[in-house]
């Protein structure tokens, strides 16, 4: 009973994960500009990676096999804002204006140089 | 050292993953470990910063746990703004002062506000945050100081 629970369970949160990945990849596709499009990319870092590690680690039950997947969430929270920062970084030092709304002020007027010893 | 101490890590966090300690698996994550730190020792700027002690990374640990409180709800508002018929966004850039001083503390904030999604930390400069919003709705959280009471808690106790 209580393993039929968590398979149901398990499968669950992976279909979840699975279908917050598909809509992270179509936020990459609807929203208008490159920042904006980040966004849409994080949730496939964040709902989508956990719900998956999660489902994985209710299959795998208490074992060194759930420390490796919260091991490997931990890296991917760790890394995923680091790659995508980067990313958005290197738009704005390469002077990619957002779409933004009328009243908020431009990227521009924040943009600072990077500093040389990079 | 610390590039000897980057090693050691990676190392081991091979040993985590591959659960082996079979000949092979010692000797390729001892060259893989090693060539990634030799190769990223050079990059590795000098903070300026204390290394972090073992309570305090146990602590950070704990807090990327709770990030997931916050995570959860701003995802799923995102994923609700990426599944309406019509895309109404009103994007916004704001300039965020952070009141905490450690150089960690200020890449741990800025890394939590670009997990969490609707925001993107854009640039960190000295205490000064630029973040783009999907909404300014999702700047609400940064503005209340909630992520950065909880570092300062953590990495700057005697603040």
């Amino acid at each position: 009973m209580l393993d039929w629970a968590v398979n149901l369970l398990s499968w669950f949160l992976l279909l979840t994960g699975g279908v917050f990945g598909v809509i992270g990849g179509l936020g990459l596709i609807r929203f208008p500009d490159f920042y904006s499009r980040l966004h849409g990319a994080g949730v496939t870092d964040t709902l989508c990676a956990i719900c998956i590690v999660f489902g994985l680690a209710l299959q795998s039950g208490i074992s060194l096999l759930t420390l490796k997947l919260l091991l490997i969430l931990l890296f991917l929270l760790f890394t995923a804002p680091t790659a995508s920062h980067a990313l958005a970084r290197a738009a704005m030092v390469d002077e990619v204006e957002p779409l933004l709304d009328e009243q908020s002020e431009s990227l521009a007027s924040h943009r600072r140089e990077p500093p040389s010893n990079i | 050292m610390r590039p000897i101490s980057l090693i050691a890590g990676l190392f081991g966090f091979w040993l985590v993953l591959t659960a082996g300690l079979g000949p092979w698996s010692v000797v390729l994550g001892l060259f893989l470990a090693g060539g990634i730190g030799v190769a990223a020792a050079r990059l590795l700027a000098d903070p300026g910063d204390r290394p972090l002690s073992a309570g305090e990374l146990v602590g950070l640990t704990g807090y990327m746990f709770r990030l997931v409180g916050f995570i959860l709800p701003a995802a799923w508002q995102v994923v609700r703004l990426v599944m309406h018929r019509r895309i109404d966004i009103d994007p916004v850039v704001i300039e965020h002062r952070t009141r905490l001083r450690r150089p960690f503390a200020r890449v741990a904030l800025a890394n939590s506000i670009t997990l969490t999604p609707g925001t993107h930390c854009v640039d960190l400069d000295g205490d000064q945050l630029t973040i783009h919003c999907l909404e300014p709705r999702f700047a609400e959280p940064i503005f209340e100081g909630i992520l950065e009471e909880r570092l300062a808690r953590l990495l700057e106790p005697k603040s």
